[in-house]
């Protein structure tokens, strides 16, 4: 190819020979792809990590409170709650939940909180360290949501401000520090930081003004807060008076703006953003954007979000957030995404109920990792998610109630209305604390309808969790549960040492018909399951040998409950691990895995007593590997037995609490499932032939051989024209009923098969997690992925 | 096929000359890795969209160009990056070292067009858009750029030239 220009002819040839060249870069780097992409994935989820430095931050409040170098200067206030929706927290009342942090422990819904000593005044607000730091005048308090105490730290040096900016620096000092720049009438502004380690200040200067001699007054304030302050992590900006504050140097410099100033006059309207590594200030409207350039430390054009300018971008507010890596701008009924990355603009539809009208003070603010935005004027809030608007409910004092300045805090979106010019008003406060639980969050679209997807291998959206090994896999006829599991990554056939982490207690749910996870409540303890099961609609689990399930191992979520209950052990269930738990005909049984330790030991959960009813003693020899299955509503079950000896089948009949047994002798095998009405044992076909036995007669009939060349010793289910059974969660062949045929389900795709964990939905097999070893000897890691295979 | 086979597909076929560009722009084989690696991690985020597009390789192109064009600025002003590294323990290497490192010492956009245009093949209007510049400034940077290249590669010439001053804005 050449361009129109003539060009050297030797060059050329030269380049064209360099054309042909293929460095090999690093192929190898694809797992560092997989790693960073999860990395970035679970951006969303990080807070959780950073639940126990958060909680320092709160302990570090509490001593200053209690013991501050000047403890005249640190004053505490009880200030309970009153709330318009529900109680402030699940306890029910106002004393402090145990290990909450910030809003963790609120109920959903919108709640109205006592002030406390804060008075009415232009105010500001800023969300760190799961704490909440007010600025009235010139004096700052703190709020903590966990005991709903107020802090009045000591006033900046400047007094008699009528105005005071924050912004919290968490990096800065032991314990964060806040930047206040406060405003005296006929005053240059002034700063000072208070560390929060000592409750000290320090004055740090004036705030020059980048924008003298410009021609331009100042620069953009926030919609949400006032002066457009942004902490990038190593210096803060304020756009508003073109200027930069070093905290390492506590020094402030003017920025270097534009020279052609005037062409940006749009931003005037927006609020500079940290997204992607970048500090830009952009409108939607898609006027030329701003980025800083931290090493000239000029504020300089952003090229590449400069597209052609849509409507009068002069004349509408609009907001910025950072979410998922890029910009959210909303101005009105315009809204879009930016992509920092590669400046791609991606419109979005407007709104529910939008007016396109201007001048809205929109007001916007990240909760619970989703983009909440009340447009203006008389229109309901709303939530973006990846697949649309959602409604966000209004507060009980109606669409008033949001007005004020926004702030997100983790899951909860805080409105902090002034009243500044009501003499004896006091401000107000009111908290929305998102539902995660009941109102799912999208975290990825799925592939495919989930009654859509083509015989073989599909990889479904993961839950919202950590990669993990050893989790609770159930299902019911609409939903997918994953509990627990811990982080535990050991080489295949290793022998390794349990990791010193606790278990995992948090888990999701799967909504089949939509696609979508939502959050569960947090266990109780860290679980590790050893069996699970559903009983009406209830998720019953039995805690594993791990020291955190010492105590109370069995547990239980209602549908919709907000908590999980802890249930009475098994009773005999002395090693955790020796009781499988299956829900039969609406009744929760625990049987034991073996004899071995003393017959007698199968029980059914009384729901109305809560309580463990014994079984009468199974009319079998002494067994082991006793497995259970579902046979018209009654529990049959098969067992081994060590003694040279044959047994039949045994069925329990729980309306005369009696067994009885049922069929020929039972050929040796392993797991039964129970597929068309038939139970299937599941051979071990180097040791044991298995079969398949008619409950109605009584009847077993042999298990069709292996086909020819075939060279294994378990199959990994049976499918059958009207659902299907898996015992295992790897490759293997499956026997298809339908068909009379043995078939190869084939390696999951990504590998992962060690300690991943599996479930039969319907006629599927669906697995989850594990641990990834690839075969080039690279370390190994853990798998979040959910796959499921269709016969 | 499942998102990550479709994307480790797509990683199969571009990555080397996704690898290339972002050597030759960026100068140095551990940063170009990075920047492809950091590219296709950006795209396995989005891949649920970007699957759609009719070619999600362009999308690539786009991150690594920036990415690369950024890497070089910041590198330029942090480190006073002197001298292309060594090129020898590529693989395979540079077929015309001269070459190579007279493209490297070319101003950042006379580089960032000829590579662009004349190795990665991409028409003018491409680059334009990629570059955010004018088709008018391409072809002007294509101009300066070849003059300079066989300015530096005449055969009179043994000692390398100083390295490029920061690149006109």
């Amino acid at each position: 190819m050449t361009d129109t220009e003539e060009p050297n002819a030797d060059v050329e040839a030269r380049l064209a020979a360099l054309r042909s060249w293929r460095p090999r870069g690093d192929r190898a780097r694809w797992i560092q792809v997989r790693r960073r992409a999860r990395t970035q994935r679970r951006r969303a989820f990080a807070r959780r990590g950073a639940v126990a430095a958060a909680l320092a931050v709160v302990v570090g409040i509490g001593v200053v409170a209690l013991g501050g170098t000047d403890p005249a200067d640190v004053r505490t206030f009880d200030a309970p709650i009153t709330t318009n929706t529900a109680p402030p927290n699940t306890s029910g009342g106002t004393a402090p939940p145990a290990e909450a942090d910030g809003f963790d422990e609120w109920t959903p819904g919108w709640h109205d909180v006592d002030t406390g000593p804060v008075p009415a005044g232009t105010a500001d607000v800023d969300w760190a360290g799961e704490l909440l730091y007010v600025a009235v005048g010139d004096r700052l308090f703190v709020h903590d949501p966990a005991d709903s105490s107020w802090v009045e730290l000591p006033a900046p040096p400047t007094t008699g401000a009528v105005e005071t900016d924050i912004i919290v620096l968490p990096e800065i000092g032991a314990e964060g520090t806040v930047l206040a720049l406060t405003h005296r009438f006929g005053e240059p502004v002034q700063s000072a930081r208070l560390d929060l380690g000592s409750t000290t200040w320090t004055e740090v200067g004036v705030v020059p003004d980048g924008y003298e001699g410009t021609g331009t007054p100042s620069g953009p304030r926030d919609p949400n807060s006032g002066r457009a302050l942004v902490w990038t992590g190593e210096r803060v900006l304020d756009l508003t008076a073109g200027a930069v504050f070093d905290p390492a140097t506590d020094a402030w410099e003017p920025l270097t703006l534009p020279a052609d100033l005037l062409a940006f006059t749009h931003l005037l309207y927006s609020n500079p953003v940290v997204v992607g590594g970048e500090t830009v200030l952009a409108h939607p409207h898609r006027g030329a954007g701003l980025r800083w350039d931290a090493t000239a430390n000029d504020l300089e054009e952003f090229a590449g979000i400069d597209d052609a300018l849509v409507g009068n971008v002069a004349v509408d507010n609009a907001v910025a957030l950072p979410v998922d890596g890029r910009l959210l701008l909303v101005s009105g009924a315009l809204s879009a995404y930016l992509d920092p990355t590669t400046g791609d603009w991606e419109i979005l539809d407007s709104p529910p109920a939008t007016r396109a009208e201007t001048g809205c003070p929109a007001r916007a603010a990240v909760v619970a990792d989703d983009a909440i935005v009340w447009p203006c004027g008389d229109v309901d809030p709303v939530r973006r998610t990846d697949d649309g608007w959602r409604a966000v409910p209004t507060p009980a004092a109606g669409l008033d109630g949001l007005l004020g300045s926004w702030t997100g805090a983790g899951d909860a979106l805080v409105v902090w209305h002034p009243h500044a010019d009501e003499p004896d008003a006091t401000p107000t406060m009111r908290v929305w604390v998102a539902d995660t639980a009941a109102e799912p969050t999208v975290v990825d679209p799925v592939p495919e309808a989930w009654s859509e997807l083509d015989t073989g291998w599909h990889d479904l959206t993961p839950p919202p969790l950590t990669p993990r090994t050893g989790a609770a896999l159930v299902a019911d006829d609409d939903r997918l549960f994953v509990v627990g599991g811990w982080d535990f990554l050991c080489p295949p056939a290793a022998d390794c040492v349990l990791p010193d982490t606790d278990p995992f207690r948090d888990g999701a749910v799967l909504d089949l018909a939509s696609g979508e996870w939502a959050a569960l409540p947090d266990t109780p303890f860290p679980v590790v399951p050893t069996s699970a099961t559903m009983v009406d609609g209830a998720l019953y689990l039995r805690c594993g040998s791990h020291p955190t399930c010492e105590g109370a191992p069995m547990l239980r979520l209602r549908r919709d409950a907000g908590r999980w209950d802890e249930l009475p052990d098994i009773p005999g269930a002395d090693t955790p691990s020796q009781h499988n738990l299956v829900g039969i005909g609406g009744t929760l049984y625990a049987f034991a895995d073996s004899d071995e330790r003393g017959e007698g030991r199968d029980h059914r959960f009384d729901t109305a007593t809560e309580q463990w009813v014994a079984l009468p003693d199974v009319p079998l020899p002494v067994l082991f590997d006793r497995r259970v299955v579902d046979v018209d509503g009654d529990p049959l079950l098969v067992g081994s037995s060590s003694r040279d000896i044959g047994f039949p089948a045994a069925r329990y009949d729980a309306t005369t609490d009696s067994w009885t047994t049922v069929g020929e002798l039972t050929p040796p095998g392993f797991r039964i499932a129970r597929v068309d009405g038939l139970v299937h044992r599941e051979p071990h076909f180097r040791s044991a032939s298995g079969g398949v036995l008619d409950p109605s007669t009584g009847a077993w009939e042999s298990w069709p051989s292996l086909p020819d060349g075939a060279d294994t010793q378990d199959i990994a289910g049976v499918v059958g024209a009207n659902g299907a059974a898996y015992y295992w969660s790897t490759a293997g062949l499956v026997w298809d009923r339908r068909t009379g045929e043995y078939r190869e389900i084939g390696s999951r795709p990504s590998g992962g098969d060690i300690d991943a964990v599996h479930a039969t939905l319907g006629d599927r097999l669906v697995v989850y997690g594990g641990a990834v070893w690839p075969d080039d000897g690279a370390a190994g890691f853990l798998s979040d992925e959910l796959w499921v295979w269709v016969p | 096929m499942r998102h990550e086979d479709e994307l480790r597909d797509l990683y199969d076929i571009e990555h080397t000359r996704l690898f290339r560009t972002a050597l030759l722009i960026v100068g140095d084989d551990a940063i170009a890795d990075d920047i492809v690696a950091e590219a296709f991690a950006r795209a396995a985020v989005r891949w649920w969209r970007l699957r759609r597009y009719d070619k999600p390789g362009a999308w690539l192109r786009l991150v690594v160009v920036r990415l690369a064009v950024r890497a070089r600025e910041r590198s330029e002003r942090e480190s006073s990056r002197a001298t292309l590294p060594d090129a020898g323990h590529l693989d395979p290497p540079p077929p015309d070292p001269d070459l190579h490192a007279a493209i490297d010492r070319l101003p950042a956009p006379q580089r960032n067009c000829i590579v662009l245009h004349h190795l990665d093949d991409l028409p003018i209007a491409e680059v334009a858009e990629l570059l955010r510049m004018p088709e008018g400034t391409v072809r002007s940077h294509l101009h300066r750029g070849r003059a300079r290249l066989a300015e530096e590669l005449t055969p009179s010439e043994v000692t390398p030239r100083a390295p490029a001053e920061r690149s006109d804005p």
